[in-house]
C-alpha cells in the first residue's frame, strides 16, 4: 500500500516543467461560457430514512451532572436525530456548490456583520448543524450556570472559555465545503457543526426532514451537496420514488424559474453505520 | 607451529606497554591527545597519581604474567615434549606467597586511596560557593541554582540546561538527581564521575581551577540514549558567572517580549 | 592441519560477509516516504490510496465541433473542454475547463481514460476516436477513467518539495533546480546542511543535521512517528498537521521562527523533547528552517489529500505551486495569494505573516513584576514583612484574586485542571492530532477497538487521551517564563482542549461574569506559578524539614 504512493520521478519531472512553464489553465475558463441563470426558483423537500435506524446510544456524562443532565434522565446522543412518526432524518445540510456572482441572488446575501446565534444549554449545543455566511458573525451564547469553552475548527480556529450567561462572537474568514466540528473541551460529549458558506443557498432539515432553500438561479447546472455527520455512503438514495445512487453526497439538478421543485429524498437505514 | 603462539602472546605485553608509552609522551596522532584530558581541578592530580599508582603495580604484574605465559608457550610446547603429562600436588610455598601478594598489595592500595576516596565523597565542603540542582533526564542534563534566597524549592530558583555554568577556584556542590533512569554524570577535566540514582540525592563536589569550557557527558553505558546527553561545563570568573546568573534569571523572570525577542522574531532576510 | 584450513574458511567466510554487508548497505535503496494514509483515512475517503475507477455520464454538444483539423486537443476543448495529453500511450486526461462538460461531469485532470461506452480505450488515439469521431452528438457518453490521485499527489510533492532528502531535487534525472522554493522564501542552504544522510566536509561543517538529531522521533518527513516515537509520552510532534502548541503567536497562527528556535534552544520540560543548546546557532537556524519546509510539505500534502477524499479534484501543479512569489518585503509582508488552488502559497503565507500576530501583553505593575520573579515583600531591614504588613497584604490579595480567577466561571481552570491543581479534572478528551479517536467516542467498543486497529495498521500511533498539565509539578513545557504562562492563557493552547481565556475589551469595567482584564491575568499567572511552591506541592524531604523546622 505504502508502495503505491511512492512517487514517480518522471511524472514529477513533468509536473515540474509545468509549474516552471506556468502553464496557463485552458483558456476562457469560465469566462465567455459561463451558465446564467434564467430566473429563480425554489427547491424544498423532506429527507427521511426508510427501514429500522440504528438505534442511538446514551451519552457518558460525567461530570456536572445537576446542569447537564437535568433530572437524572440519560441524554440520547444527538448525532442521527430520526423522527419517530414519518422517519424525517434532522440535522442534514444541504447546500448548492459552486454559485457565485450573478448565479447568487440578491436575498440569497446576508447582511453583513449580521449576527447568527449559537446557543448551548444543559450542556448541548441547542443548534447540531448551524450555518452562517462570511460576512457574518456567529453569536456564541452560554445559558448555563457553568462555564464552557467553545472550540470551532474552522478557519480560524476558535477556542475560548464562556463563562455562565456570556456571548461572544466569532467571524468566518472563508467558505467551508464541509462543515466544520463544534466542540466543548470541558465536555466533551457536545458536538456541533458550524457551515460558513458565501451564500444563503444552505438548508438545515428540521425535525420533520424537511428543508427548503428560496431563489435558486433556475437554468443552469446546479450541484446540491447533501451532508449528515453519521452518513459517508450514498449509494442507496432514492429521489421522487427513483433510486438515484448520490457521488459522495452530490445532487446534479436544473430547475425551473418560478417554481418550486419538490425532493422526496429516501435513505435507507442500513447506510448508517450502527451507533 | 606452537612457538608461533608463544612469540604471539608475547607481543601483547609488548605492545600492550609500548602503546602507553607512546600514548603518554606523543599528545599528536595518531593518538590525539588520548591519555588523560587537561585536568583543571584542584583534587584532579591525586585521583591522577592514584591512578598512575594502580597502573604502575598493575602494568608489573600485567607483565609479568605475559611474559610467564608466554615462557610457558615456548617451554611446554606439545611438539617439542612428547613425554606424557605428570600431575603434581603444587607447592604449598608458592600458593601461600601468590595469595599474601596480592593481598597485601591490595591492602595497600585501600590504605593508600583512603584519603582521596574521603575528600572525593566523604568530606563534602563546607564552604561551597556555589550549590547547583543537576538532574539528569531521557536524554539531557537540567541545573537549578537557588537563586537569590541561597534556597531550592522557592520561586527564585533559576533554571537552566546543558551547559553548567560553575565559577573558578571555588568549591561547587552538585546536588545530583535522576528523574527518570540511572545516569552517569562525568565531568572528565574535573576528574568526576557519579551515578545518578532515581529517588536519591547524591552530593557531589570540585574545584575547577581554570576559565574556559570543558566537556560533561553521561557516562552511563545501557539506555539508547545516554550519549545524546552531551553538554558542557563553563568555568567563568566569580565576576562573569554572577552577572551569568543575573542575565538568565532576568531572562526568566520576563514579562515581556524583550527588544532582542522581537529583533529575534523578525525572519533573517532571504 | 585441518583444524586450521576450518578456521581460514571460517575466517574468509566472515570477511566475505562482511565485505558483502558493507556492499549491501551502501546499495540499499533511498528511503521511502510514508504517505499520509492516516490523513486519507480520518478524511473519510472511501479508499485510503485515493485510486478509483468512477464511469460518468459525459454530455455531449448537440453537434460537432467545428474546430479542430490536425490538432484534436482543439475539438476536445471546444465539445468537452477538456485535453488529453499529448503523449502517446495511455489516454490522459491533461486539464478540464470548470463548467464545461468534462468538468461538470466529474472528469478531473489526470484521470486516465479506460473505457467509452463500455468498449475499452488503450491508447489517446483510440480516446480521440471515440471522443470526436464515433460520438452521438447530442447523446451523453459512458466514460470510465481510472484515477489515482493517491499517486498524483504524490507525484506533485516531489514536483513542488523534492524529496525530504533532497528538497532542491525535483527533476527526473536529479539534477537540482531550488528556484522554486527559493521563491516561497526558504533558504536551500540551510536545508541541504538538515537534509539527506549524516556526514561531515573535511572543514568540519555537518550535514544530515535532521537525521542525526530529530529523525529517530519526528520521523523523516516529519510525521512525528520515528522509530522511538511510540515510546515517547508525550508523542513527538507531528510536522505534518502545521500545528504547534508553545509560541508566541495568537490562536491557531504558526510558531515564528524565533519561537521554534526557544523550543530547539531549550527543549521542552516534561516532555522527551532535549535542549539542543550545544549545537552552534547556524545548525539550530538550518534546523528550524527545515522543521518549517518539512510542515509546510506535509500540509500541503493535508490538504491534497482532503480534496481528494472529499471527491474533489486537487489542482494542478502550476495553480498548486502557484501565487508566489512570497518573499517578504521590506516591512516583512507578504500578499495572500487569492486562489485556493495555490495550496503551497497559502500554507507559506500564513508562515511568513506569524511575526505579525505575536501576542504582547501588557506589562504588570512593578510589583507584579518582583513577585513573579519571586521577590517576596522585604522589611527595611531585609528580613520578610510580616502578613500584616501592607506590601504582603497585596501580594496575598493578588494571589486570592488569581484564585478565585482559578475557580471562577471566567477563566474555569479547575473544570479541567482539577480542584486540587493536579490536572485531574477532565482527562478524557483527545487533542488535535487524534481526532479521528475522538470521533469513534460514540461507536459501541467492539467497533472502536476495529476502527483504532485499522489507523494503527496505517502508521497511527495508539491514541492517548490529552491529560491537562499538573500545575503543582512546577514543570513548564511552553516556559517557564511569565510571559510564557501569560501566553497560554491569553490565547490558549493550539491543537489541544486548552482554550483562550474571555478577556474584556480594553477599557472596560472588570466584571468577573463576562471575563477577566488583561491585568487580571498576571494575577492568575501569579497564582499558578506559586502553586509548586505551596507546601502541599512540595516533595517529601521538604515535608521533612518542615516537620523538623516545627519540632525545633
Amino acid at each position: 500500500m505504502v508502495d503505491q504512493f511512492q512517487p514517480n520521478a518522471e511524472a514529477a519531472g513533468e509536473f515540474r516543467a509545468k509549474i516552471v512553464a506556468k502553464a496557463a489553465p485552458a483558456e476562457g475558463a469560465g469566462a465567455a461560457d459561463a451558465q446564467k441563470a434564467t430566473g429563480w426558483g425554489t427547491i424544498q423537500g423532506t429527507i427521511v430514512v426508510v427501514g429500522a435506524p440504528p438505534k442511538p446510544g446514551v451519552v457518558l456524562i460525567n461530570k456536572d451532572l445537576e446542569v447537564c443532565q437535568p433530572g437524572g434522565h440519560p441524554v440520547v446522543n444527538d448525532n442521527l436525530v430520526i423522527n419517530p412518526s414519518g422517519g424525517g432524518l434532522a440535522n442534514v445540510a444541504i447546500f448548492a456548490q459552486g454559485l457565485k456572482g450573478e448565479n447568487v441572488h440578491e436575498s440569497a446575501v446576508a447582511k453583513k456583520g449580521s449576527e447568527v446565534s449559537f446557543d448551548q444549554k444543559t450542556c448541548l449545543f441547542l443548534t447540531h448543524v448551524a450555518t452562517i455566511q462570511v460576512g457574518q458573525k456567529l453569536k456564541i451564547i452560554n445559558s448555563d450556570p457553568i462555564s464552557h469553552n467553545t472550540l470551532i475548527r474552522g478557519n480560524p480556529e476558535f477556542n475560548q472559555t464562556l463563562s455562565p450567561g456570556q456571548a461572544v462572537m466569532y467571524e468566518p474568514a472563508k467558505p467551508m465545503t464541509a462543515p466544520a466540528g463544534v466542540a466543548c473541551s470541558i465536555h466533551p460529549w457536545m458536538s456541533a457543526y458550524l457551515l460558513p458558506r458565501d451564500n444563503g443557498y444552505v438548508a438545515v432539515t428540521n425535525p420533520e426532514g424537511k428543508f427548503e432553500i428560496k431563489n435558486l438561479p433556475a437554468g443552469i447546472n446546479l450541484k446540491l451537496q447533501l451532508w449528515h455527520e453519521a452518513l459517508k455512503e450514498y449509494g442507496g438514495v432514492e429521489i421522487n420514488g427513483q433510486k438515484q445512487p448520490l457521488s459522495r453526497g452530490v445532487l446534479p439538478i436544473k430547475i425551473e424559474p418560478d417554481k418550486t421543485t419538490t425532493l422526496e429524498i429516501k435513505i435507507p437505514a442500513s447506510a448508517f453505520p450502527a451507533s | 607451529m606452537g612457538k608461533f603462539w608463544s612469540f604471539v602472546f608475547f607481543l601483547v605485553p609488548v605492545l600492550g606497554v609500548g602503546l602507553f608509552v607512546v600514548a603518554m609522551n606523543f599528545h599528536s596522532l595518531p593518538l590525539l591527545n588520548h591519555w588523560f584530558p587537561e585536568d583543571v581541578s584542584a583534587s584532579g592530580h591525586v585521583i591522577d597519581q592514584l591512578f598512575m599508582t594502580i597502573l604502575v603495580l598493575t602494568g608489573v604484574v600485567f607483565v609479568a604474567t605475559e611474559v610467564c605465559l608466554a615462557f610457558f608457550l615456548w617451554r611446554y610446547d606439545a611438539k617439542a615434549n612428547r613425554d606424557p603429562v605428570r600431575y603434581m600436588h603444587g607447592s604449598h610455598t608458592l600458593e601461600v606467597v601468590w595469595t599474601v601478594l596480592p593481598a597485601a598489595t591490595l591492602f595497600f592500595i585501600a590504605i593508600y586511596q583512603m584519603n582521596a576516596w574521603a575528600d572525593a565523597k566523604i568530606r563534602q565542603p563546607k564552604d561551597a560557593g556555589v550549590i547547583v540542582e543537576v538532574r539528569g533526564r531521557q536524554f539531557e542534563w537540567r541545573f537549578r541554582y537557588p537563586g537569590p534566597d541561597g534556597k531550592f524549592n522557592t520561586p527564585d530558583d533559576i533554571h537552566w540546561d546543558t551547559d553548567l555554568h560553575v565559577p573558578v577556584d571555588e568549591e561547587v556542590l552538585v546536588h545530583l538527581k535522576s528523574e527518570d533512569v540511572l545516569h552517569s554524570f562525568f565531568l572528565p577535566n574535573m576528574r568526576v564521575k557519579q551515578d545518578a540514582v532515581p529517588g536519591m540525592m547524591i552530593p557531589v563536589w570540585f574545584r575547577p581551577t581554570k576559565i574556559g569550557s570543558w566537556d560533561l557527558v553521561c557516562a552511563e553505558l545501557c539506555g539508547w540514549g545516554h550519549y545524546k546527553m552531551r553538554g558542557r561545563i563553563t568555568v567563568q570568573s566569580r565576576a562573569d558567572f554572577d552577572a551569568w546568573l543575573v542575565e538568565i534569571a532576568n531572562k526568566q523572570h520576563a514579562t515581556q517580549a524583550d527588544a532582542t525577542a522581537t529583533a529575534d522574531a523578525a525572519k533573517p532576510a532571504k | 592441519m585441518t583444524t586450521h584450513i576450518f578456521n581460514s574458511r571460517v575466517a574468509l567466510t566472515l570477511a566475505g560477509l562482511v565485505l558483502a554487508l558493507g556492499i549491501l548497505g551502501c546499495a540499499a535503496p533511498p528511503p521511502k516516504f510514508r504517505p499520509n494514509l492516516v490523513q486519507a483515512k480520518t478524511a473519510g475517503a472511501e479508499k485510503v490510496t485515493l485510486a478509483s475507477t468512477p464511469e460518468v455520464d459525459l454530455p455531449t454538444p448537440d453537434k460537432a465541433p467545428v474546430a479542430g483539423g490536425k490538432d484534436p486537443n482543439a475539438a476536445l476543448e471546444q465539445a468537452y473542454g477538456m485535453k488529453l495529453s499529448d503523449d502517446a500511450g495511455k489516454a490522459v486526461i491533461e486539464s478540464v475547463v470548470a463548467d464545461k462538460p468534462a468538468a461538470s461531469a466529474g472528469l478531473m485532470w489526470g484521470d486516465v481514460i479506460t473505457s467509452i461506452n463500455g468498449s475499452s480505450i488503450s491508447d489517446r488515439p483510440a480516446a480521440v476516436k471515440a471522443l470526436l469521431e464515433q460520438a452521438t452528438w447530442g447523446k451523453p457518453m459512458k466514460v470510465k477513467v481510472d484515477r489515482q490521485q493517491g499517486q498524483q499527489i504524490a507525484n506533485l510533492l516531489l514536483a513542488v518539495f523534492g524529496t525530504p532528502d533532497h528538497p532542491e531535487r525535483v527533476s527526473a534525472d536529479g539534477s537540482p533546480d531550488p528556484t522554486l522554493l527559493k521563491s516561497f522564501g526558504f533558504d536551500i542552504d540551510k536545508l541541504q546542511v538538515s537534509a539527506g544522510r549524516v556526514y561531515s566536509e573535511q572543514s568540519g561543517r555537518q550535514h544530515g543535521l535532521y537525521r542525526l538529531h530529530c529523525a529517530h522521533c519526528h520521523g523523516i518527513s516529519g510525521d512525528g512517528a520515528g522509530p522511538t516515537a511510540a515510546f515517547l509520552n508525550p508523542y513527538p510532534r507531528d510536522y505534518r498537521q502545521g500545528k504547534f502548541k508553545f509560541k508566541s503567536t495568537l490562536g491557531a497562527e504558526k510558531p515564528t521562527h524565533a519561537d521554534l528556535m526557544r523550543i530547539l534552544t531549550d527543549g521542552v520540560p516534561g516532555t522527551a523533547m532535549p535542549s539542543f543548546r550545544i549545537l552552534p546557532e547556524n545548525e539550530r537556524e538550518a534546523l528550524v528552517e527545515y522543521v518549517e519546509y518539512l510542515s509546510v510539505r506535509g500540509e500541503t500534502e493535508i490538504k491534497l489529500i482532503d480534496r481528494a477524499a472529499r471527491g474533489e479534484t486537487i489542482p494542478t501543479p502550476a495553480e498548486l505551486a502557484g501565487g508566489g512569489p512570497l518573499v517578504p518585503d521590506a516591512e516583512g509582508n507578504v500578499t495572500e495569494p487569492q486562489d485556493e488552488n495555490n495550496i503551497v502559497a497559502g500554507v507559506v503565507y500564513t508562515w511568513r505573516m506569524a511575526d505579525k500576530k505575536i501576542v504582547a501583553p501588557v506589562a504588570p505593575s512593578e510589583e507584579m513584576t518582583k513577585w513573579l520573579a519571586g521577590e517576596m515583600p522585604k522589611n527595611a531591614d531585609g528580613s520578610p514583612a510580616s502578613a500584616d504588613s501592607p506590601a504582603e497584604k497585596r501580594r496575598l490579595a493578588s494571589l486570592a484574586r488569581g484564585q478565585a480567577m482559578f475557580y471562577g466561571t471566567a477563566a474555569n481552570c479547575f473544570s479541567c485542571h482539577g480542584d486540587s491543581q493536579l490536572g485531574d479534572g477532565q482527562t478524557t478528551d483527545y487533542d488535535f492530532w487524534f481526532q479521528w479517536r475522538k470521533s469513534l467516542d460514540t461507536k459501541p467498543a467492539a467497533d472502536r477497538d476495529k476502527v483504532i486497529a485499522e489507523f494503527e495498521a496505517l502508521g497511527a500511533l495508539p491514541p492517548r487521551n490529552i491529560k491537562p498539565r499538573d500545575l503543582r509539578a512546577g514543570v513548564y513545557r511552553g516556559g517557564r517564563r511569565p510571559l510564557d504562562i501569560y501566553r497560554r492563557i491569553f490565547s490558549g493552547i493550539n491543537g489541544t482542549p486548552m482554550p483562550a481565556i474571555s478577556v474584556l475589551p480594553a477599557g472596560a469595567a472588570p466584571d468577573p461574569k463576562k471575563g477577566v482584564t488583561t491585568q487580571e491575568i498576571w494575577d492568575l499567572v501569579h497564582f499558578v506559578k506559586s502553586l509548586p511552591y505551596q507546601p502541599l506541592s512540595q516533595p517529601p524531604e521538604q515535608l521533612e524539614a518542615l516537620r523538623e523546622h516545627q519540632i525545633q
